[in-house]
Formats: structure tokens, sequence, C-alpha cells
């Protein structure tokens, strides 16, 4: 199952091993332990660490740092053993023995006042009867009075509960309670909102399948009972409280399954993850999970809140984890040594800010390293400058302008401005550099350079207005689209139908054809593209009035626009010079154009070739050279052909005949045109055609099939080698086979639907998830998204190559034989 | 912040339909194209109004992974209202409706109002399911269908809203038991102090009161 490994990793703890604890007793059978860690003044870590062995003795190992002592003592009822112990972070040590009837007996005792070898102050002694075995054991002082609490959980899920003040003489007050029907496996103390006058205590109690909150007010009577959750198949493992003794602290329980959260009155979110929670507590806003594994223990700092993991690391089996004050350390047992007394300790150990900062920069992760340097902003105040200004120039890459000036302007009065500026010197980033300096010039850093700056910016700012502004007023429309779309990356119609309406009222009048001829040339284009029925009709009006003679050199500004030509060609041959052979000829050219962009039909060119007064013989060699063959047949099985001329009937006659003759020659009128306009020449002059006419076309026949033989022998080459890249690839995963087991998307963590993409370096992608994650195409021969990694055919040997192209290889042999029979042709 | 009823939600639905998305849209009104995997329950709040009254929402997030079932399931108890999410693009998300109605009927409240939500519908050039197809499913099981993009924020407030208003409906016609936490709602105190999230619901910060109950 998934958990929440799947995180980010971010390593900012690391694991340090200290020097280890040996008591001076040795083989003792050790029964209970327990353990705590204060930041003494020196700011060295103080450690007791306390072990019962059987013979119901307590050793108390303590270090400073500086030198560590050892003191031992006895409890009163010193022949049974110990069997739960734990201590505060004041130094208040209590232990708890049982004897065979389930009497228990608990002892407090006072290590502050312990001095030399003396035997430490015993604050009070309670002895109770129980009905069953003693389970779980806890103490805690609580809220700004510090009221001791002291609960004991059994095994038939009742509770002795304890919340006042410390006395000779506990057992008075101390109450038991019934309240689950398994083993009370957890309990913790929090101090609860007080409404009146009563102190009261939240006591988290968790059985083996319920978690319960308790409120215990100070006379040790129970207020309300509230069952939180119960879970009959997962058992609750082990619990810890967040930010223990404040009134809004939540119950961390954790499961095999999962790890939940449970505040006094309800649940709260959870988190899976597998294993046997050992120990879970919290550092800060961090969670740390002990589990349980095969090989020892494995240790998860985990924050939940960003959904990152901090620490990931196998140790050998935790036998107790202990922290205060930022303080982590995990006792496992030295397994080296053959002194059962000999502990190791490791120390949770947070990097220094400035590593994790690094850390997380190198992640990009600017959000999180600077909500980090957040917590001691006056400390790391310059840090924190660097941080922004290089969040900023990450989002000034990834081109969040807005968001980089932001963070950059809160750099003002740390950093230098000039590391900016020098970044948004652009004359892209100009409004971006206003709002920078507009920002330092509202800070008292300011210099008069930055005001001139701003200056410089503004005219920078005007003078583009002003560019526009120029373009505009000389009305040229091609700069001015160039421009805006430059400037806004759309063009601004308004400006070209500007121009078109100013170019409706261009008065003619007084212009010779030259002068008209250039106006079109500069402006034609541009008024085209927004309205050509107008350039049209005023060319057409510029024709009926005489102005434009040489119509041609018209057409030639426009030549995109064929229909445009066509029509005003049409127009001036219709009206003006309907017998001109050349207009005719260039029309019809037109026409085929238009044909050819499928703008026009054929059978629009042989109704024009009908109404054509030009050589039919003209017009043929024109459909040839626009490959215009439909019309040759078209004309030929016309119903109309009456219309064509006796000469033009009696070409297609003996056209027809010769291809009867002949019909070969029906094939060559595909190929070479050349030739053909040769022989058609002839055909057309009446002359008698020559053996040697023929020439071309057999020769480039020829030439031909030499040429497709060259290039199919090229291509069987090829074909060849890629059969044979092929086969060393087939025959390589036939040696190294991959299984391809990948269930879920690498991108999207989802399982893998069809269409997928598996590589293979083992990374699988749902199609989609490739297209619109990595912007590849995946059709080409491209890495792994992910690790990059390209697909590299495995080199083989000639001798390998040879060996696998002969065996298997029946394309060759096909393609082998298809060159044979070319080679003999 | 004082409230006069809390309302308990769960949001289920095939894995990567886009429900943590809507909790986000919703709460935090921002969307996340590339989101973490939900790896077990998270939760959000926000504080609406209807009929004049604050109502809080207190909304779990599933995961919607087969194998986080079993833990997830635990969460439908205790539900006022539920989204059952699809994904218009994913006719397969679409199919396993059915199999999430009945798991929802048999964990939770007999009265909990089920809204059938159709996510991603801005993506309609990849759509799968017709959205009569969505109707027709709310008709035939009778639950509120209503089809919703977390990216552009489309009928997400009035998924949430309109759930509201039905449960707001429910209690005014005493189908509720107000009394009993049970169905997944509370009546609230009049200053209930201020307090800090738990885990996980950092994001709904915002004009969102995130703090839990």
């Amino acid at each position: 199952m998934m958990s929440f490994l799947e995180w980010k990793n971010v390593e900012i703890f690391d694991l340090v091993a200290l020097s280890s604890i040996q008591l001076n007793v040795q083989n003792t059978e050790i029964t209970a332990q327990c353990c705590n860690l204060i930041k003494s003044e020196n700011g060295k870590p103080n450690i007791k660490f306390v072990l019962c062995s059987k013979s119901g003795m307590v050793y108390v190992f303590m270090e400073n740092g500086v030198k560590s002592r050892q003191i031992s003592l006895k409890c009163p009822d010193g022949h049974q053993p110990i069997k739960l112990c734990c201590i505060t972070t004041t130094n208040i040590l209590a232990v708890l023995s049982q004897n065979d009837n389930y009497a228990i007996c608990i002892c407090i005792y006072d290590l502050n006042q312990t001095k030399k070898e003396e035997h430490p102050l015993c604050l009070s002694t309670i002895n109770l009867l129980a009905t069953s075995i003693a389970t779980v054991f806890e103490i805690s002082f609580i809220g700004i009075e510090k009221l001791f609490a002291l609960g004991v959980g059994f095994e038939k899920g009742d509770i002795l509960l304890y919340f006042g003040s410390i006395n000779r003489d506990l057992s008075l007050n101390m109450r038991r309670h019934t309240i689950a029907s398994s083993p009370i496996n957890g309990i913790q103390f929090s101090i609860c909102d007080q409404q009146n006058e009563m102190k009261a205590c939240n006591v988290f109690v968790t059985s083996v399948d319920v978690i319960y909150c308790i409120q215990l007010n100070d006379k040790n009577i129970i207020d309300s009972k509230m069952v939180l959750d119960s879970n009959h198949n997962m058992a609750n493992q082990c619990c810890t409280l967040s930010q223990p003794a404040v009134s809004d602290s939540f119950l961390v329980v954790g499961r095999d399954d999962a790890i939940y959260c449970f505040r006094r009155d309800c649940r709260g979110p959870c988190y899976a993850f597998e294993g046997h929670k050992q120990f879970l507590s919290w550092i800060d806003n961090y969670l740390l999970v002990v589990v349980k594994t095969n090989f020892g223990s494995a240790i998860t700092v985990v924050d939940i809140d960003n959904k990152l993991i901090l620490l990931h690391k196998r140790i050998s089996t935790v036998i107790d984890c202990v922290s205060s004050n930022k303080l982590y350390y995990f006792i496992t047992k030295d397994d080296n040594s053959k002194n059962v007394c000999k502990f190791n300790v490791h120390e949770l150990k947070e990097y220094p800010t400035n590593i994790k900062v690094k850390t997380l920069i190198a992640k990009c992760m600017h959000n999180n390293a600077l909500m980090m340097l957040k917590k001691d902003e006056s400390q790391y105040q310059y840090d924190n400058a660097i941080l922004r200004l290089k969040y900023g120039n990450n989002l000034l890459l990834k081109g969040f302008y807005a968001r980089a000036v932001t963070e950059y302007a809160q750099t003002i009065g740390i950093l230098k401005p000039y590391q900016i500026i020098s970044k948004l010197l652009s004359s892209r980033h100009n409004d971006n550099l206003i709002q920078y300096v507009k920002k330092l010039l509202e800070s008292k850093i300011t210099t008069f350079d930055h005001q001139k700056l701003l200056d410089i910016c503004s005219d920078r700012q005007r003078l583009r207005s002003r560019i526009g502004e120029l373009w505009i007023i000389r009305n040229d429309t091609t700069h001015i689209i160039d421009f805006k779309q430059i400037s806004n990356r759309s063009i601004n119609l308004s400006d070209v139908n500007h121009t078109v309406n100013n170019f409706q009222g261009v008065d003619f009048h007084n212009a010779d054809e030259e002068d008209i001829f250039n106006f079109f040339l500069e402006y034609g284009r541009e008024v085209l593209s927004v309205d050509s029925t107008i350039v049209l009709n005023t060319l057409k009006s510029l024709v009926k009035s005489h102005k434009i003679k040489n119509i041609l050199r018209f057409l030639m500004i426009f030549p995109d626009y064929s229909e445009l030509n066509v029509n005003l060609l049409s127009y001036y041959i219709e009206n003006y010079s309907p017998g001109d052979e050349k207009l005719l000829y260039y029309l019809f050219s037109l026409h085929l154009g238009l044909w050819q962009e499928n703008k026009i039909s054929a059978e629009d060119i042989t109704n024009l070739v009908k109404k054509m007064p030009i050589r039919f013989e003209k017009i043929l060699t024109l459909s040839k050279t626009y490959l215009f063959a439909i019309g040759i047949e078209n004309c030929k099985t016309s119903e109309e052909s009456e219309n064509i001329s006796e000469d033009d009937k009696s070409f297609l006659r003996c056209l027809d005949q010769h291809i009867k003759k002949n019909p070969n020659l029906a094939s060559l009128l595909t190929i070479g045109p050349r030739s053909l306009l040769t022989i058609l020449q002839k055909v057309c002059a009446g002359s008698d055609i020559k053996i040697k006419d023929c020439k071309p076309f057999l020769s480039e026949k020829f030439m031909k099939n030499i040429m497709d033989a060259k290039c199919e022998l090229g291509s069987i080459g090829d074909l060849n080698c890629e059969i044979a890249i092929h086969n060393s690839l087939e025959s390589h995963y036939k040696l190294n086979p991959i299984e391809f087991r990948n269930k879920y998307c690498d991108v999207c963590r989802q399982s893998l639907h069809m269409p997928s993409i598996y590589y293979l370096c083992q990374h699988s992608f749902h199609k989609d998830c490739v297209r619109t994650n990595y912007d590849t195409k995946i059709y080409d021969d491209v890495g792994c998204g992910l690790c990059g990694t390209v697909l590299e055919y495995p080199k083989l040997d000639d001798e390998q190559l040879d060996l696998i192209t002969k065996s298997c290889d029946i394309m060759k042999g096909v393609s082998s034989i298809f060159a044979t029979g070319i080679h003999s042709l | 912040m004082s409230y006069a009823y809390l309302f308990k939600y769960i949001i289920i639905g095939d894995t990567g339909v886009g429900k943590s998305c809507l909790l986000l849209q919703f709460t935090d009104k921002r969307f996340q194209p590339v989101h973490d995997l939900t790896i077990g329950v998270e939760f959000g709040a926000r504080m609406i109004t209807i009929d004049g009254k604050q109502i809080k929402l207190q909304i779990w997030d599933t995961a919607g992974q087969e194998a986080f079932r079993s833990i997830t399931r635990s969460y439908y108890r205790g539900a006022a209202g539920a989204l059952l999410v699809y994904d218009i693009t994913r006719r397969e998300t679409f199919n396993h409706l059915t199999t999430w109605l009945e798991d929802a009927r048999q964990h939770s409240n007999s009265n909990m109002v089920i809204m059938l939500i159709g996510n991603k519908s801005d993506l309609d050039s990849r759509r799968e399911v017709k959205k009569e197809e969505g109707e027709a499913f709310a008709r035939e099981h009778g639950l509120v269908f209503m089809e919703t993009s977390a990216r552009t924020a489309a009928n997400v407030e009035e998924a949430f809203i309109n759930t509201a208003k039905e449960i707001y409906e429910k209690i005014q016609e005493g189908v509720f038991d107000i009394n009993n936490e049970a169905n997944g709602i509370k009546i609230g105190q009049q200053a209930t102090p201020t307090n800090p999230a738990l885990p996980g619901a950092g994001g709904a910060g915002g004009a969102v009161n995130s703090g839990c109950c």
C-alpha cells in the first residue's frame, strides 16, 4: 500500500551516533527503562537514563555532557521487580511494581534532590490493590500550576487516575475507573479549557480497540467520557500528544495501517503508513514515527502540513525514544557487547538552518525555505533576503514577473538594489522595474540615482507609446500591425480599418497611372487583407475611367490573390480588350492556377476553353504545364465538341489514332513534359513523327528504370541494416528479458490504463500524462521524461551481427531475390 | 468563530477525479494542477451562511484508491453529506459509482445527503460521460447532480452549498436528529474558542477558520 513515504524527500535531519551508555552492573535482566532529556544551562543535553532490574533495583545513569555518574536505589517493595517506570522533564521519577496478587506499589522520587551517592528523596509511596496486570504507566505535570497527573492502565480495561498536587499519600485521592473492555495501552494528559474555578484535565486513553477522551476534575471525578473511535480490526499500538500539556493538543495514534489524529471531541485526519508503530512523537510540527521492521527499526520524520519526508533511516531495534526541548535520542541495545547493560545512543540532529535552506533551494522549494527562515526572521534577515532574491530570480525565469517583483521588494533595505535592478534592465521588464523602483523610493534607503532611474524608465515607457503613435500618424499599417503584434501580441484591426476608410476617400482624379500604381504598391496589400471588394471596385472604376491601361503590372502587385486578378482581368478583357491573346493566355493560366488550388472545378476550365478565342494547342500546352490532363479528356468526350474548331478536332482525332496504333504511347502522356511537348508540336505542325523524336521517351524511360533500380538497391541496403538492428535488439531482449510490472503511472500515480507508454528504464506513464507533462512528441524516439534515459541499442560485433542476419532472415531473402531480378533487367 | 450548525461532509470517488482539488477550490479558492496523492483522509473547513445562519462545513477528503478503502470507510460514519465525485473524461470513474454508492449507503446513516458531482467540466473536448448520463444516474438513485470544474471553480461553491441547503432543509423538516452527533450535525456554541488546526488542515486558510469543530 502506498504511504506518506511517497511524498517529496528533503533530508533536513540526520541520525548521529553518540557514545554508548554502560551501567556498572553486569548482565542484569532489565525489566523497565525510561529516560529524560533536559537542555542544561550550558546548552548541553542533560540526560537521565533509568534502568530497572529484575532484582528490584533502580539504576539511574546521569550525564550532563561534562561528566557522568550513576546512582542506584531500591524501592520499599524491594522484593518485587519494577514493572513500569516513568520520568518527567522535572526529574520526578515514578516506578511501579506489582506482586502476584496484582497489588501495586508506586514510588515517586525527586531526582533533583540527589547528592552524590545518596538515595533520592521519596515524595510518595502508593500501595493499592488491583485486579489485573498493569500495562501502562504515565505521569505528567500539566498547566501553569504544574499539577501532577498520574495514570495507570490495566489489562482488564480499568485505570487508576490522580490529578492534583503531590503529597505524601496520594492513594487516598487516587480513583479507579472502569473505562474499556480491552487492555489499556496509552494514557496522555492535556490541560482542559477552564471555564470555571474547577481545575480539570483531559485524559486521552487508548485501549487496544477504542480511543476515549475523559475529562477529569481535581476531585478525581470523571466529568465526561467520549468515545473518539473504535476499531476492532486494527489494534492501537502507541500514541502521543502534540504539544503536550496545552489545551488544544491532539492525540496521534499509530495503528498497523495508518496514523490517526484525534482531538478531544472529534476525529482528525489520518495518513496511511504501514508497519508496527513502536513510538510516535512530535518535533515542533514534524511527526516522528518509529516503525518496527524485520531488521530493526525505521525512523521517519515527516512534515505533515507540507507533505515532506524529512528523514527516513533504519537502525537496530529502538528500545526507547526520549525527547525534550527538541532533543531526540534513540536508545538501542548494543548487540555486539557481551554486557547486556550496554546501550547505544543515537541523536536525531536537525541540520543547521543554512544547510536546510540550501537543500530546499536545490529542490526549488523556495516557499518552504522562506517559511523556515520566517521562524527566526531577525536572526536570518540577510539570508531571508538572499533567499527572496533567489526565489524572485526563479519566478522571473518562469515568467511570473509580478510575483518576482513582490519577492524582490521584500529585500529592500537588506540587499543592495543593483542586484535586482540589473535583472530588470531589459525593456520587456520595464513595467516591473518601475514597480520595484517605486517601492524603493518609498523606503528610506533611496538615493537620487533611483529617482533618476525611475524617470528614465518612465521615459522609456513614454517612448514606446510615442513610437506607436508615430506609426499611426504615418498611416503605415504594415508597421502598425507588426508593432502591435510585438507589443500586444494581437492585431489591432481598428487601425487597419481606419486606413481602409481613408483609402475609400482617396481621390485618383488627378493622379496618373504611375501614381496609382505606386499607391497600390504601397497600400494595396494591407487594404486587401481587410476588404478585397473595395480594392476590386476601385480598380474596376479606374479601368472604366481609362486611368489604368497596362493592367498586367497591377496584377503583379497581388500575386497571392488569384481570384481578384481573375475578376479584374476578365472585366478588363470583356470590356476593353476582347481579342488580346496575350491577356487571354494570362487569364487561362490564372484559371488553371485556381483549379490547382481547388478553387474552381475542371468543368469551369472546360467551359472557359470553349469560350476562349485562343489556339487550342496553346490551351493544351498550358494545360499540360498545369498538369490539367482531365481537360484534354473532357474536350475529347464533350458532347458539345461541335463547338471546337475543325483544326482542333483533327488534332484530337490524330492524337486518338496515334494512341490507338501505339497503345504504349498513352502512358507516355503522363511523363516527360518536354518530350511530350516536342511530339505535340510535331503533331500540331502536321509534320511526320520520326523515330528520333521518340528517342527521348525511350531514354527517359530507360534512365528512369536505372534510377529506380538504384533507389531500390539503396532501400534494400537500408532495410537490411534496420533488420539487423532490430534482430540484435530482439536477441538482446530475449537474452535479457525485461518484465514490466508497473501498475501506476509515474506522473500522476494513478493506476495505468491504456493508452500507456512503458520505457525500458521501467518507468511508465499514461500517454496523456507524458504529453501534458513533458511536452514531447510521444511517437519520437525520445527518452523517458523522468530519468532522461534514451533508449540505446546494444552494439554487437560483426560476427554476432552476421550470425543474427544469417538466421531467420526472410525479409533479406525476399529482398535479395527482388534485387537480382532488377540486376538481370 | 461561533456557528449555528456544524455539518460534516465526506468526499468520495475514484482516484484522480479531483476530490482534493474540489476541496482546495472550495476552502482556499485556488487550484493546484499537480496535486499530491491523498494517502489517507485529510480535512478542510469553511464557514457558509444559509438562511442567515452561520454554518460550518467540516469536510473529509478521502483517498480514492482501493487500497485505502478500509481506512476511509470508518469516516463515512457521522457524515451528514457526501459528495460522490466522478471524472467526466474517464468513463470508468462513472462506472464505479454504483460501488461507491453501495459503500456509502452501507456505512453511513440513512439520511445522508449525497450529491453526485461530474468534475472536470472544463475538459469538454475529452468528455467521455455525457451530462445526461450523470443526470439519469442521479435521478435513478435519488441524488442531486451537478457538473463542476475545480480548475475554473465552476459550480464548486454551488455543489457544497446546495448540499448544505438540503441538509438544512432536512433539519427543518425534523428528519435529522440533531442531538445525535453520529448524524454528522452538531449544534454550535455561541462562542467557540478559536483553535489552531489539526495537521493537514494547513491548506485551508484564508477566510476559513480551519479549526476543527
